[in-house]
């Protein structure tokens, strides 16, 4: 049985109430999701927080998951997403100071594409929440800048300035740690 | 940066994620979706569905009272009569009828009920009127006239005429009139010299369930539709889901229901004496506050140039209509002791709302229109158009001598999450004062209580109740 096939039968179960089903649910999709939450987080704490709120979201709104039509997949993470953002936004500690963008040089991508998906991972988290959330939102989940701007409250020219900081940072990181890894081994 | 952005894109979509422990999460989350897990009983639709049953049911039961009202049987005439009543309770009342009957109920004597006016006069109002049989018993019972009194009335006899029967075999109807003047100086005239007419009351208060029926509508001269415009004081509670106020208590969120003004005009339709519909078309206006408190950072690496010691912020205020992004500026005054300064910073945003309401229902009348302070109930639901909600940082206080809120810029900010049509049901309670024939001054409260939110992200919501209290003048008019 593929996940798709089994998320619909477990949807329908855990929609006649069957918590069973919900935990199953929870369980096929827990660790996908948990990755969206870890992007978004600076830490795990903060992602498990995310993910819970997420799920709450899920099962909450299940009624409105059109069975015939969608795949559940991108649908909780959709949901998973905005939790995230959700909280972002709450925390109103989130501001973004206005600040002009920078020119990002192009780099050689061969040091990123030998990274393990934790050490990504790992940079992505490091990120300060601006530049984190943006580059999220943009590169990883397929944002535009417009709609960005208006999810997080910011102009599109800030949005874009953010990303360009973002890469920025993450490409002197990989680049750091590709150095590091030739004068270690030769 | 196409290939940059791809690798990261694709890494992180790969349908598959061998499960380890940096990515599996602990079990104590599952343990807190748990609580929600179990499917919490949906109010709303329950509500909703009360409602609508609840409309049918009144829609049903006024069709139904409006056609008996309306339902004519066959009838023959035998004879007609008229009288004009005069009392200190009520003015001069000119009550035109003819007694009319089945040949076959009762065995009635159709030959006492022949009465023939001396000459005919416009009809002016309808004996199937409660207001006139109750001015009809009221005067008979409150005057002097032992003859009737003692021969003809009683307490039972008098709701009797208020008892209307369509299928029963008399009817009283309108007819063209000659006026008599009932009262202390020609009674001995009036039963000398109307005998019919008094054959033809007595018949009429002494049928038990007797049946008042207009046969032709088009006779009655009965005002049914009224118009009326009411201006008052409306306070907006503002319904704040749980979820949204203790997720925001961090931050000392804190809101205000305010008063507004609120004023209608409603054009309603009587049914019968008890029981018409009426709809309105209504306008709010109401501002409130909220405010909240965040941490903020001033950056002298961040200002805006040398001489512009200004730092730019863009902010989500916490309001009672969601998130709302807003831009400001602080202003740095003098030389700061460090480059960077942590700010405790308290927001206060005014709200200024514009709502436009189209209730339609029900008016009772629990003791009828007849009286000169007439009570009235009111249930109804109503489509709302949230037109305009303006929000405007009023104050920010930075708690620092030398670095405060510059309010030269635009302080407006926007809601962006806004449910623009919403929906309520609304319970009334009024009085109305009888000015003249026609015209009534009417005071009236309304709890009104939205079923639907004008502001809804995810799980937070927040919904309206009101309380109205209204001053306003209703007419009578023919359309």
């Amino acid at each position: 049985m593929d996940k798709q096939t089994e998320s619909i039968i477990l949807i329908k179960k855990a929609l006649k109430g069957n918590q069973q089903a919900f935990h199953k649910l929870y369980n096929v999709y827990k660790n996908s999701l948990f990755l969206v939450c870890l992007r978004y987080g600076k830490d795990r704490n903060i992602a498990q927080d995310y993910l819970q709120d997420a799920f709450v979201n899920i099962f909450k709104n299940l009624k409105q998951f059109d069975l015939n039509k969608g795949d559940f997949g991108p649908w909780a993470r959709k949901i998973t997403v905005n939790a995230c953002l959700a909280d972002i936004r709450k925390n109103t500690l989130y501001s973004v100071n206005i600040t002009k963008a920078e020119q990002v040089e192009s780099s050689d991508v061969s040091a990123l594409s030998q990274l393990s998906l934790k050490e990504m991972l790992d940079h992505i988290q490091k990120l300060p929440y601006g530049y984190r959330t943006v580059f999220n939102m943009y590169v990883i989940d397929g944002y535009s800048h417009k709609e960005i701007a208006a999810a997080l409250n910011i102009s599109i020219s800030t949005s874009k300035s953010q990303l360009m900081k973002a890469r920025k940072v993450l490409q002197k990181k990989v680049t750091f740690k590709q150095n590091n890894y030739t004068q270690e081994h030769g | 940066m196409d290939r940059f952005d791809d690798i990261w894109k694709n890494r992180f979509n790969e349908e598959s994620l061998e499960d380890s422990d940096w990515n599996t999460p602990d079990d104590k989350v599952w343990e807190g979706i748990i609580p929600h897990v179990v499917p919490a009983k949906d109010s709303r639709p329950f509500w909703l569905i009360w409602i609508f049953l609840m409309i049918i049911s009144v829609l049903l039961i006024l069709i139904l009272i409006a056609n008996k009202e309306n339902q004519i049987t066959s009838v023959s005439i035998d004879s007609y009569s008229s009288l004009v009543l005069d009392s200190k309770e009520f003015n001069s009342r000119t009550v035109d009828f003819k007694v009319i009957s089945t040949p076959s109920k009762k065995g009635i004597n159709q030959n006492n009920l022949v009465y023939t006016p001396k000459e005919k006069l416009p009809i002016n109002v309808s004996p199937s009127d409660p207001f006139i049989l109750n001015t009809i018993s009221t005067y008979l019972k409150s005057k002097t006239k032992t003859f009737f009194r003692n021969k003809y009335l009683t307490d039972e006899t008098s709701m009797d005429i208020n008892y209307i029967k369509p299928e029963k075999s008399i009817s009283l109807v309108p007819l063209p009139t000659e006026n008599f003047i009932l009262n202390d100086k020609n009674e001995n005239k009036f039963t000398e010299e109307y005998p019919e007419l008094i054959s033809s009351l007595d018949l009429f208060l002494s049928l038990e369930k007797s049946a008042l029926i207009l046969p032709d509508s088009k006779a009655r001269k009965v005002n049914r539709f009224f118009l009326g415009v009411e201006a008052g004081a409306t306070l907006w509670n503002h319904k704040i889901s749980k979820d949204y106020t203790s997720d925001l208590a961090l931050f000392d969120f804190n809101y205000q229901n305010s008063w507004g003004w609120q004023t209608s005009v409603s054009l309603g339709y009587n049914l019968n004496q008890y029981i018409g519909v009426i709809a309105n078309f209504q306008y709010d206006q109401i501002e409130t506050t909220s405010g909240h408190n965040s941490n903020l950072k001033y950056s002298i690496q961040e200002e805006q140039g040398i001489n512009n010691q200004l730092n730019g912020y863009a902010l989500n205020l916490a309001t009672p209509y969601g998130l709302s992004g807003a831009t400001f500026n602080f202003n740095r005054s003098q030389t700061l002791a460090t480059d960077e300064v942590n700010l405790v910073v308290d927001f206060s945003s005014r709200h200024s709302i514009k709502n436009f309401s189209l209730p339609i229902g029900t008016v009772i009348y629990p003791f009828g229109r007849s009286k000169s302070i007439i009570p009235t109930l009111s249930v109804g639901f109503g489509l709302n158009y949230l037109a305009q909600i303006t929000n405007k940082i009023q104050s920010i206080e930075t708690h620092h001598d030398h670095i405060k809120y510059d309010d030269s810029g635009s302080a407006t900010f926007v809601s962006p999450v806004l449910e623009k049509w919403h929906f309520d049901y609304r319970l009334g309670l009024g009085l109305k004062y009888k000015l003249r024939k026609g015209l009534h001054l009417q005071i009236k409260y309304d709890w009104v209580r939205g079923v639907s939110p004008i502001f809804k992200q995810n799980i937070y919501e927040t919904r309206i109740s009101r309380h109205q209290v209204s001053l306003g003048l209703t007419r009578s008019i023919t359309p």
